[in-house]
């Protein structure tokens, strides 16, 4: 939890070298790297609406503009609005307004609903929309609409005219295309405006149906009681109340309009290299369950700071970390400097990337700016650390197992905490200071490498840099 | 960083069978209404109104100190209603928050100084910031981030929310520890 | 058969989708659409730095990058629900738009989000291709800067392009002094409420009163506005800060970067016989053009103007006509980004990565 409250005091180097708390962190079997939201391939995988929970299929979802056709948001606030249940008639009120209140009793009270907001206490009543039967919103058609269908068909038949050019130019082979064709070419300025100074039609001529749009000479001012009417704050709408229905952005509050709610969707995530699937979530709404789900959480070791000693620049101070196995393998471990074997670390990558896949592009090669200030000792210390076992937390003795090595503070299942000790240099920053180092872990792979490929678990030894924010240090 | 333990004062908490730390300076009306599901930890003065209707909580839940979990009411044309309060596994509500949903699920992480309407009803895996106000009737997805007032979605969260708050509940309740008396 | 065979096409072709990244608010949403699915901020939740960061705050071509990224992210994934992969994409920017800024957009278009081609198109072209004249004198009041445009047969003359910062974030800067003044303090306040203010309150008088205020009898102002700002008294907005706070568009100095001068200036770098069809076609856009009384301030002023020197002697057009936009101001040359459509679209999208700007200009002429 404290990933989400608190600052990201250990992150990890992407192998797209971005930094990321291992939360945001996934982890490719396929690849054996990790990767991070930024360096996979995200897709839409269903559509449906936050608040109802209805999954919509996409061509619906395409077909209603992914709004929710039951659900509506407030215009003036934003909060989803409550649909109210009245018997009043006001039709039926109104006629016997009109014609004497006679036979109003007679007719069956039918029940009418509305709109409201309980936030801001907006009703659909207050723009005067009336009450509706079961479900059945109005539609309003968009002010602009006929003259934007008009451009947009005029646009189409100018392109289709374009591509019968073309086609007209691929079949006669043997136009000369000079050097100084953009002279006469017919879409370029020159062209058009010796066209014009001839009389002739214009390129893309005006379809019929799209007639140009007027100017005008008269401009409208303001009327004239603008300059001394009062301003109704309460009657003017906000920038975000406006953009929130970008065909209509109303200017008065009067002409706000229930907003049908936006759909949401689910997501899976891939990953750019060899194409699998990283995440997969359930179909259902509801659900928080995913079909695929290979987080970092769930196959690199966590790395945690219990405390850090206050430092200084030039000083030394002990820094504990936690170290955690989510694996229900035992790992062995080794801390390393983080500027370890980088070379050797490509050479082996290149052994063991698949020869028909691209090498990844620049930027994953790329490295972050690591501290160089600081280090931390004793390093190039191999430990190992147990499975983790979901039963161990009901067992009431602490594991007798010997500490292997000094540094090894305690061992609980399959966690560990390290005493380690920081050195900074003399020209560390004050403001925020940081080391880094290279874990290098077993991974042991239970996915067969190819179908025909006996299911044996591969065991492979991978590397991933962890950078510790120790916070400001005192000067 | 690692959590520090937290130390209550032994002779103020009570410990059932199944694990639940209430402390005694808590109100809780209506007691035998309210079920706490094991390994709950009530906070001082928190107050849960199982007098108004029932109030489930799952395990692993943290109430902090001067919140309050109330169940929703609904009116209608002959008086008013009071509905059942149900909470998952691993929810954890901060200090100074008013709870008035109708269902809070599991996995689900509420700041301090939040108020949550009257029926609202939080999904699994979702978060509220400290100091958001979430209007009655409010629905939060799963996997949503909900800040302000009126809250509204901010961000996602992480695939692995369930794990993350099923960790900080545990590490929570085993870091809440007793005064070792003198 | 037609209508099938093209419902067909409709389905089999994704739908393009139309990005008008602004410094202020985004627009984006699909082709053949009257109007954008989303208006929203330029900003997007920085979870490395737990805040809401504008996509324009960068020091390095990183940072945009990432910025950039984590935007267009949000538009796909929260607003517009459709995956980017081999999706076409028409990109509606500023002639003026930096060279780094296109570098790096055309990068996270083609390397992070694998779109399926890009079209680069110039805002004041698609402006004029919403009026269906050969002629038009777009006039952007965007957040930044205006720009004024001369559109003669679709190709924008880039010689007679002017441009100043005299968009609403100018207005923007003149209403937070008044504002201080009018309260006698420093107000500090937030971009969000300053923005209400700007939209709610102002507007632009016409020629004859502004004139008076220069006068020695100044005119009645306006009525005064009680602007409650949380956690505070309400503040003042007096009437003169209402309707003079625009009036920095107008101001004319020896610069001659005044929204009508702009204009006048536009008109006479144009070749002799355009001139007079782009004074009787102006079409006025963006998003700082909404402001009440804008469009007929302007052309007040325009008439004045060529009344005076230098215009008097060099510029004659008799007439100042406008136009009346097709869609809101905000979205005008959106809407003619999203009119390309099926094969124009087709024809003219870049599938490189790294676009030869200057030879660009001239393939979709």
């Amino acid at each position: 939890m404290a990933y989400l409250t608190q600052p990201d005091y250990v992150t990890y180097v992407c192998s797209c070298s971005q930094l990321k708390p291992i939360t945001s962190l996934y982890f490719c079997r396929h690849c054996l790297q990790i990767r991070c939201g930024f360096c996979i391939c995200h897709e839409v995988d269903s559509h449906y609406c936050a608040n109802c929970l209805e999954n919509m299929p996409s061509s619906e979802a395409r077909l209603k503009k992914n709004r929710c056709s039951s659900c509506f948001d407030c215009p003036s606030c934003f909060h989803t609005l409550s649909t109210r249940a009245t018997l009043a008639q006001q039709r039926q009120s109104q006629e016997a307004a009109a014609a004497g209140d006679t036979k109003v009793e007679n007719k069956a009270s039918k029940k009418m609903y509305y709109l409201s907001c309980f936030n801001c206490r907006w009703t659909s009543r207050d723009v005067g929309i009336p009450d509706q039967p079961v479900g059945g919103w109005p539609e309003r058609t968009h002010p602009h609409a006929a003259r934007l269908a008009a451009l947009l068909e005029h646009c189409r038949a100018i392109s289709q005219l374009e591509k019968q050019d073309r086609l007209e130019k691929e079949r006669k082979k043997f136009t000369i295309r000079g050097k100084y064709i953009t002279l006469t070419d017919k879409t370029g300025l020159t062209g058009a405006m010796a066209r014009s100074l001839a009389g002739m039609p214009a390129e893309g001529a005006p379809a019929a149906g799209f007639p140009p749009s007027v100017a005008e000479e008269e401009v409208e001012g303001l009327p004239e009681d603008f300059y001394t009417k009062e301003v109704d704050l309460k009657q003017i709408t906000s920038m975000p109340q406006r953009l929130a229905s970008p065909e209509w952005q109303p200017v008065l509050v009067s002409r706000l309009q229930p907003l049908p709610r936006a759909l949401s969707v689910k997501r899976s995530q891939r990953c750019r290299q060899c194409d699998h699937n990283l995440t997969k979530p359930e179909y259902n709404p509801g659900s928080i369950k995913f079909k695929i789900e290979l987080l970092a959480l769930y196959h690199v070791p966590e790395v945690k700071i219990i405390s850090c000693d206050p430092l200084k620049p030039g000083g030394t101070g002990s820094l504990l970390l936690k170290l955690c196995n989510p694996t229900p393998h035992e790992l062995a471990l080794r801390l390393l400097p983080h500027d370890y074997g980088t070379e050797v670390e490509e050479c082996a990558e290149e052994e063991e990337g698949d020869e028909k896949e691209p090498k990844p592009k620049k930027e994953v090669s790329k490295r972050p700016a690591l501290p160089s200030y600081s280090h931390l000792s004793p390093l190039d210390v191999s430990l190992s650390l147990a499975q983790r076992d979901d039963a161990a937390e009901y067992d009431d003795d602490a594991q007798a197992a010997q500490p292997q090595h000094e540094i090894v503070m305690w061992r609980k299942s399959n966690k560990m905490a390290l005493r380690l000790n920081v050195s900074l240099s003399e020209d560390a920053p004050a403001d925020r200071c940081a080391v880094a180092f290279t874990l290098e872990y077993s991974y042991r792979n239970t996915l067969p490498p190819s179908a025909a490929a006996p299911r044996q678990p591969q065991d492979h030894t991978l590397r991933t840099t962890v950078l510790l924010d120790l916070g400001k240090l005192t000067v | 960083m690692e959590l520090q333990d937290i130390y209550y004062n032994k002779q103020e908490y009570v410990e059932t069978a199944s694990g639940n730390k209430v402390s005694r300076q808590t109100v809780l009306c209506g007691s035998q209404n309210i079920v706490l599901h094991g390994k709950v930890i009530v906070q001082s003065d928190a107050i849960i109104r199982g007098d108004l209707a029932n109030v489930k909580t799952g395990r692993f839940c943290i109430i902090s100190k001067k919140s309050v979990i109330r169940p929703p009411f609904k009116k209608f044309s002959k008086g008013v209603a009071f509905f059942p309060l149900q909470m998952g596994d691993h929810v954890f509500i901060g200090e100074n928050t008013v709870v008035n949903a109708a269902v809070v699920g599991s996995y689900v992480y509420i700041g301090k100084n939040v108020v949550i309407g009257r029926r609202c009803i939080l999904k699994d895996c979702c978060m509220i910031e400290d100091n958001s106000v979430l209007p009655a009737e409010t629905v939060v997805p799963s996997f949503a981030r909900y800040s302000g007032s009126p809250a509204r979605l901010i961000t996602t969260l992480p695939e692995a929310m369930p794990d993350l708050m099923t960790e900080f509940t545990k590490n929570y309740y085993q870091h809440f520890l007793p005064t070792t008396p003198k | 058969m037609m209508p099938l065979y093209e419902g067909i096409a409709l389905i089999q072709e994704k739908q393009a989708v139309v990005l008008d990244l602004g410094s202020e608010y985004t627009k984006f949403g699909f082709t053949g659409e009257p109007a954008p699915r989303c208006i929203v901020r330029s900003q997007f939740w920085s979870a490395a730095e737990r805040r809401m960061k504008r996509v324009l705050d960068y020091a390095t071509a990183e940072e945009l990058y990432e910025n950039l990224v984590h935007m267009l992210h949000l538009l796909y994934f929260r607003h517009v629900l459709v995956n980017p992969k081999e999706r076409r994409v028409v990109v509606v920017e500023s002639l003026l738009s930096p060279t780094l800024f296109r570098d790096t957009l055309a990068k996270v278009l083609f390397e992070h989000y694998e779109v399926g081609g890009v079209v680069w198109a110039d805002a004041a072209r698609l402006a004029a291709l919403t009026l269906g004249t050969p002629c038009a004198l777009v006039v952007d009041v965007g957040y930044r800067e205006a720009e004024v445009t001369a559109v003669l047969h679709s190709v924008p003359l880039i010689p007679a392009l002017q441009w100043a910062a005299q968009g609403a974030g100018a207005v923007r800067g003149e209403l937070r002094q008044r504002l201080d003044r009018d309260n006698g303090e420093e107000l500090g306040l937030s971009d969000e409420v300053l923005e209400d203010i700007h939209v709610k309150t102002l507007f632009v008088a016409n020629r004859e009163r502004a004139c008076q205020w220069d006068s020695p009898s100044p005119p009645a102002p306006a009525p005064s506005v009680q602007y409650p700002v949380a956690g505070r008294a309400a503040i003042t907005v007096s009437g003169e800060t209402r309707e003079r706070s625009a009036e920095v568009l107008f101001q004319r100095d020896g610069d001659m970067t005044s929204l009508p001068d702009l204009v006048l200036t536009c008109i006479m770098k144009c070749p002799i016989d355009g001139r007079r069809p782009l004074a009787e076609n102006i079409l006025v856009t963006g998003g700082g053009a909404a402001l009440p009384g804008l469009r007929a301030r302007l052309a007040q002023e325009l008439r004045y103007l060529l009344t005076q020197p230098p215009y008097n002697t060099s510029l004659k057009v008799p007439l100042i006509k406008f136009h009346r936009a097709a869609s809101h101001e905000n979205c005008v040359a959106w809407s003619g980004g999203a009119a390309l459509a099926g094969d124009a679209l087709a024809a003219r999208a870049v599938r490189s990565p790294r676009p030869d700007w200057p030879s660009l200009t001239h393939t979709h002429g």
